[in-house]
């Protein structure tokens, strides 16, 4: 018996299948090392066609040491099992053996009473077959019968000889028919492509007519008859001329159309029933028309579609950003609500909007418990106006997007109520305790095309700020080269201004910066130093408060890219 | 774990693309699998060793046809962890 180890099974692979042997006993480590990992981890590490490796508790158990006699305790540990898949279990035996049926046993089942029967028709009769065996024993019982029971086995094989002879000799008959009938369709063929060619100047219907006749006429009847017989014998009988393939093609051909037109009728019920169907406008048609006709409206509605996704991104984006609302843009909000509903599910700011939307002519305060609050947020919203019109103003600058908003702000300011939550009269609080906030926090849905460097140039005005949303996201975010649409990530806030970050923000960045270098180091880029750049730049501290999780060699590489 | 997060692991650690992970996988399984059906064991350091091991014949019954059958000698594959691994799973404990 072949015993392999490792080496020797890595230069078989590489022998097989031309691969550098060094690089498969990396491999090899590699995947071993997954593997025990799996099993730590998992419990079990299933490979595909090859069989899976399991952990199982073997409870603890009372034994008994066999040299002296104590007992003692067993305790429970795992064992590794191996289970082969069956793609190896077709390798190692590809033609498993079945059961053999004992020939000893067999003997011992057959009762007494016939064994003797059987021992005497054995010594009349040695070499036939079981039935007749089976047969000469109720002969015995019965002898009157003898000629009749043997009769329609004798009789039986020369009886299917013979069906198979009539049989052939009925498609001989039937070919025979069949030769006579085509020289007759010939003949008439080419009669009626006379009359066809002499009939060209006529109407249409009168050819149709002729046609009709013609299709009514016996004759063509048998024909059809035999071209579906020889449709089906054409597979045992011998190859066809190409004479009759035509006539038998000609006839299929003047028999399809008598279908086409039903088949046409049918359509037009169909139809009519669909023109029907839609006049009750059944939600779930499945007819191809009524899909159509949807596709069709569905094509004239994007404009709408697209003015309605605009508008609700304006509301939601007043609502992460504003901290009051106006009266002017309720009946806007309440005609999107009507026409597109479906596009408000998918953003949960809808409800929360429709909330804080107030009339004028409303009186503001409806419950007891809010009377308190609503009465000091006036004064303190009125104190913080001047400061948010700064900020809007320093916003305007980076994108039109925000001088949008800044547009409808402004129309807001002109209310004369506002009435704010108390999340919101927080949010106001805090940006009022921030003398001079540059960017308040706000949730963002990542959507097609956007990315970390492109919000940060949008919102902080520097793209290399985006570590700043990358630190805030961390634990969102896997690859922050490339991020996921449609999930919800917050844009943390900026307190100082882009050209002159506070110490905070600066941290941030660098923060962010670290979990950047962390993550391409994961992936072993062995360029992943390169982020500690942006560490070193925004806050050289963290090199030295991070010192264990940075290598060594990243460090000094820093160092000379620095010379 | 199953095939697939293998391959990414694989992928991941050894710096190479996930299909080149995949058929290199295949392939040490494929000489695994064709040298224990040639009977012969393959050791793994560290890990076990693959082998096969024929059973012996035997007699069976069939309750169902109450008839005796009879069993023949079957080829099985079998892992057997060695020691190393058998340390290493020992901190192991189930959910």
């Amino acid at each position: 018996m072949k015993r392999l180890y490792d080496k020797a099974m890595v230069d078989e692979i590489a022998k097989n299948y031309g691969n550098d042997a060094v690089f498969l006993s990396e491999f090899s480590r590699a995947l071993l090392d997954i593997i025990r990992e799996g099993l730590i981890r998992d419990g079990q590490v299933r490979l595909h066609q090859f069989g899976t490796f399991k952990l199982k508790w073997m409870k603890s158990r009372n034994g008994v040491n066999p040299s002296t006699g104590e007992k003692m305790l067993i305790q429970g540990r795992p064992r590794v099992i191996f289970s082969p898949a069956k793609g190896l279990k077709d390798i190692i035996e590809p033609n498993p053996p079945t059961l053999q049926p004992l020939e000893d046993t067999a003997t011992e089942t057959v009762t007494p009473a016939i064994a003797p029967a059987v021992a005497a028709a054995e010594s009349v009769v040695e070499d036939t077959p079981d039935t007749t065996l089976v047969i000469k024993l109720k002969t015995e019982d019965h002898p009157g019968e003898e000629n009749e029971l043997v009769e329609p086995i004798a009789d039986k094989e020369p009886n299917s000889a013979s069906l198979i002879e009539d049989d052939n000799r009925a498609i001989a008959d039937i070919q025979d028919e069949i030769e006579v009938l085509e020289q007759v369709v010939d003949i008439l063929s080419t009669d009626a492509r006379n009359d066809a060619a002499e009939e060209d100047n006529l109407e249409d219907s009168h050819k149709d007519q002729v046609a009709s006749d013609w299709l009514d006429s016996p004759v063509v009847e048998k024909i059809k008859e035999i071209s579906e017989l020889q449709y089906f014998k054409s597979e045992s009988a011998s190859a066809t001329s190409s004479e009759d393939l035509a006539a038998s093609s000609q006839a299929q051909m003047h028999k399809s159309e008598p279908q086409t037109s039903a088949i046409a009728s049918v359509d037009d019920i169909e139809q009519v029933l669909v023109a029907d169907s839609s006049e009750d406008k059944l939600d779930f048609d499945l007819s191809d028309d009524a899909v159509d006709s949807r596709k069709k409206e569905s094509s004239n509605r994007p404009w709408f579609a697209i003015a309605a996704a605009v508008v609700v991104l304006l509301a939601t984006g007043l609502l992460f950003n504003a901290l009051w609302t106006p009266s002017t843009t309720s009946p806007e909000l309440a005609s999107t609500d009507a026409s597109s509903s479906y596009l408000y599910s998918y953003y949960p700011a809808d409800n929360e909007t429709k909330q804080m939307v107030v009339d004028e002519n409303i009186v503001p305060v409806a419950e007891n418990n809010q009377v308190d609050t609503s009465t000091t947020l006036e004064t303190t919203v009125a104190e913080s106006e001047p400061k948010s019109d700064q900020r809007l103003a320093e916003q305007a600058q980076p994108t039109k997007v925000v001088s949008q908003e800044e547009h409808i702000k402004d129309d807001v300011l002109e209310g004369d109520q506002i009435i704010v939550s108390s999340e919101q009269y927080n949010e106001v609080k805090r940006a009022s305790a921030e003398q001079s906030v540059y960017f308040l926090e706000r949730d963002h849905r990542l959507v097609n095309g956007d990315s970390l460097w492109r919000l940060a140039k949008k919102h902080y005005v520097n793209p290399f700020y985006w570590p700043h949303i990358y630190q805030a996201n961390h634990k969102k975010i896997n690859n922050p080269d490339r991020v996921k649409i449609g999930r919800l990530i917050s844009l943390p806030t900026l307190y100082g201004e882009p050209e002159d970050l506070t110490k905070r923000d600066k941290r941030n960045i660098a923060m962010g910066y670290y979990f950047n270098y962390l993550y391409h180091k994961q992936k072993g880029n062995p360029f992943a130093y390169f982020s500690l750049i942006g560490v070193d730049k925004f806050d050289a501290d963290l090199l030295i408060e991070f010192q264990e999780e940075i290598s060594r060699s990243d460090v000094s590489n820093l160092a000379l890219l620095s010379e | 774990m199953t095939t697939t997060e293998v391959i990414k692991l694989l992928s991941i650690r050894l710096q190479i693309s996930q299909a080149e992970a995949r058929r290199c996988l295949m392939q040490e399984l494929n000489v695994i699998a064709s040298n224990m059906g040639d009977e012969s064991q393959v050791t793994l350091r560290r890990f076990g060793t693959f082998g096969v091991k024929t059973t012996a014949p035997r007699k069976t019954y069939l309750p169902s046809e109450k008839k005796h059958y009879m069993m023949p000698a079957r080829k099985v594959p079998f892992f057997r962890a060695s020691q190393w691994l058998k340390d290493f799973v020992k901190s192991w404990q189930p959910e």
